[in-house]
C-alpha cells in the first residue's frame, strides 16, 4: 500500500495577501507589517547615518546630505514618510481595538450579524483618510516646495 | 518575561512615538508646509547650521536619547513579534530574541553616545561661527 | 426548467494515497434558486464523480462539519447559497491553514488541541463546591449576555483558514481556541483566569492576534472571535498591573425545587 501523504496547505507568508477574499482590516494587517518593516530597515540606517555627524563632522555630514538629496533617495524619504503615516494612524486604530475600546461590548447574535468589524469600521475610514492628507502633505513638502 | 509585559511595553512606545515621531516629522519633513521648529528658516532642517543649533541644546539631546530608546524598542519587539510568527522564528525563537536584544542594545548605546558627543562638537562648532 | 443555470464548479482534489501533488477538477452544475453549495457537491457526487469527498451531517449550519473556502471565502457550504456567491463560477477548495486528509475534507485535529489546551470548561478554585454543589450558580441575564455570543461556536474552522497569523505560525492558538478562552473568562461562574494565563499569555498565544478581523467576518455564527481576543487581552493588562478585578456567581443554596407534579 502507498504511503499516506497530506498535502499541507497552510498559506505560508502570501497568505498575508493572496490565497483567499479578505476584507479591508485583514489586508491593513499585511500593510501594518510591510510598514512597519520598512520604517525600521530605515531606522537602522538612519541611526548609522545621523551619528555621522558626531563622529565624522561637518564635512562628513554635508557630503553624505548632498549624496541623499537626489532623486532616488528622495523617492525613499517620501516612501518613509508615507509608511510613517499610515503605520502611525493603523496604529492609533489598532491600540483603540487591543484594549477593548473600538470593538463594543458582547452582544445576543441576530442575524444578519453585527461584528466588532463594523464596530470600528469608522475608525479604520477616519485613519486611512488621515494618512491619505498626511502623505500628500509629505509629498508636496518633499518634491514640490522649494 | 510574560508576553502582555513585551506588548504592553510596545503599545506605549508606539503611543510616545506618536508624539515623538510625530514632531520629528513636523520638523523634518514638513518644514515647508508647517515650518515649526526650523531654527534657521532660510535653511534646510538638515543643514549643519540647523543641526548644530539643535544639537547643542540639553533638551533636545535628552529628546533624542528617550526618542532612541523607545524607537528602538518598539522596532526591536515588532520585529521579534513578526520573525517569531514564522515558520523559521518558532524553531529558532532564542536566536531571535537573542539577535534583537543584542542588536538593540548595541545601537542604542551607539545612539546615545553620538548625541552626548555631538552636544560638545555643536557647542564648540557655535562658538566658531560665533567668533 | 426555466429558471436552471448550468454553472461550473471548479474543486480542489486531493487523494492522499495516490497523489503527491493536488489538482483542480471542473463539473458543471445545475443551479436552481436556493440551492446551496452543499446541494451542488452532492450533485457532482451523484452525476460525475462519485469518489469526491467532503465532510457534512446536519446541512442547516448547526455541526460546523462543512466549513470550506468557496470562491476565496472560508464559509459553510450548507448555508451558502450558490447564486449569492456568483451566477458565473464557483472554486472550492478545502479549508487554508489545514493538512487535507481528502478532497476537501480538512484534518482540524491542531484546533482542537490547541482548544483543549486553554481549558474550555468552568473552572472554581473550590472543586469540591463545583464537582458536589449544594446549589446553583445564579446568573443574571446581564452576565449571561456577557459570554452567550461566544459560546456559539460550533468549531467548523473557518476563523483558523481565515486568520493571516495562522498563516504563517503553526504553533499560534489561533482565534477559535483564544475566543473560547474569553467565552469562559467572561462567565460569571469561572474561576480559571489564573489557570488560563499560562497559556495565552506566550509566544504563539493570546498576543499574536494583531486584529487581522477575518475570522469576525468569515464566522458563520456570529461568534465574533476578534472581539472576544480583544476583550481577553484588555482583562491581561488590567492584570498586568494588578487592577483586575472579576465579580463571581455565588453558590446559592438548593431550596428545594418544585417537581413536576407540583408544577401541573
Amino acid at each position: 500500500m502507498p504511503q499516506k501523504k497530506t498535502d499541507d496547505r497552510r498559506l505560508g507568508i502570501k497568505g498575508w495577501a493572496l490565497g483567499g477574499r479578505w476584507g479591508f482590516e485583514r489586508y491593513m494587517y499585511t500593510v501594518h507589517r510591510i510598514t512597519g518593516i520598512g520604517l525600521v530597515v530605515y531606522f537602522l540606517l538612519h541611526i548609522l547615518v545621523t551619528s555621522t555627524r558626531a563622529f565624522g563632522g561637518q564635512h562628513v555630514w554635508e557630503s553624505l546630505m548632498g549624496t541623499l538629496s537626489s532623486g532616488v533617495f528622495k523617492i525613499g524619504e517620501f516612501l518613509v514618510f508615507a509608511g510613517f503615516a499610515i503605520h502611525g494612524l493603523n496604529g492609533i486604530r489598532l491600540i483603540l481595538i487591543e484594549l477593548g475600546f473600538a470593538t463594543g461590548k458582547a452582544i445576543e447574535p441576530e442575524y444578519p450579524y453585527q461584528t466588532s468589524v463594523d464596530k470600528q469600521r469608522p475608525i479604520a475610514i477616519v485613519a486611512a483618510a488621515a494618512a491619505a492628507v498626511i502623505i500628500l502633505f509629505g509629498g508636496y513638502n518633499i518634491f514640490l516646495a522649494h | 518575561m510574560r508576553q502582555s509585559t513585551g506588548w504592553t511595553l510596545h503599545l506605549i512606545t508606539g503611543l510616545a512615538l506618536l508624539i515623538l515621531l510625530g514632531t520629528h516629522m513636523i520638523i523634518m519633513h514638513l518644514d515647508d508646509v508647517i515650518g515649526v521648529g526650523n531654527i534657521n528658516p532660510d535653511k534646510k532642517p538638515v543643514d549643519w547650521e540647523n543641526v548644530t543649533a539643535r544639537g547643542k541644546q540639553i533638551t533636545m539631546m535628552f529628546f533624542y536619547i528617550i526618542f532612541l530608546g523607545c524607537a528602538l524598542y518598539h522596532a526591536c519587539f515588532g520585529s521579534r513579534t513578526i520573525l517569531l510568527e514564522t515558520d523559521f522564528g518558532a524553531n529558532n525563537k532564542q536566536l531571535i530574541t537573542a539577535i534583537v536584544v543584542i542588536l538593540g542594545f548595541g545601537l542604542f548605546i551607539f545612539g546615545t553616545a553620538a548625541a552626548i558627543k555631538f552636544v560638545d562638537i555643536s557647542q564648540a562648532g557655535m562658538m566658531v561661527m560665533g567668533g | 426548467m426555466a429558471d436552471t443555470r448550468k454553472i461550473p464548479f471548479t474543486i480542489l482534489r486531493f487523494n492522499p494515497e495516490t497523489d503527491t501533488k493536488h489538482r483542480f477538477d471542473t463539473f458543471i452544475v445545475d443551479v436552481l434558486p436556493g440551492m446551496t453549495v452543499l446541494e451542488g457537491l452532492h450533485q457532482i457526487k451523484a452525476r460525475h464523480d462519485a469518489t469526491l469527498a467532503w465532510r457534512y451531517s446536519c446541512r442547516m449550519g448547526v455541526c460546523g462539519s462543512c466549513g470550506m473556502l468557496i470562491n476565496g471565502r472560508a464559509t459553510l457550504a450548507c448555508n451558502t447559497q450558490i447564486l449569492d456567491v456568483s451566477p458565473i463560477a464557483i472554486a472550492i477548495a478545502p479549508l487554508p491553514n489545514f493538512p487535507i486528509i481528502k478532497d476537501l475534507v480538512p484534518d482540524l485535529d491542531s484546533m482542537f488541541q490547541k482548544h483543549r489546551e486553554i481549558k474550555p470548561w468552568i473552572i472554581r478554585e473550590n472543586s469540591i463546591e463545583q464537582n458536589t454543589a449544594k446549589g446553583e450558580f445564579y446568573q443574571s441575564p446581564e452576565q449571561l449576555v456577557e459570554y452567550l455570543q461566544f459560546s456559539y461556536c460550533i468549531k467548523c474552522g473557518c476563523c483558523m483558514a481565515a486568520c493571516p497569523t495562522m498563516a504563517t505560525d503553526a504553533q499560534y492558538l489561533g482565534p477559535q481556541p483564544l475566543a473560547q478562552a474569553y467565552r469562559y473568562e467572561a462567565d460569571s461562574r469561572d474561576q480559571g483566569f489564573n489557570a488560563r494565563k499560562p497559556v495565552l499569555d506566550r509566544d504563539s498565544g493570546l498576543f499574536s492576534c494583531h486584529y487581522g478581523s477575518e475570522c469576525s467576518v468569515v464566522c458563520p455564527k456570529g461568534v465574533d472571535p476578534a472581539k472576544a481576543i480583544q476583550l481577553m487581552k484588555r482583562r491581561m493588562l488590567l492584570d498586568l498591573f494588578h487592577l483586575y478585578r472579576k465579580k463571581n456567581a455565588e453558590l446559592c443554596p438548593d431550596q428545594g425545587k418544585p417537581s413536576a407534579q407540583d408544577g401541573s
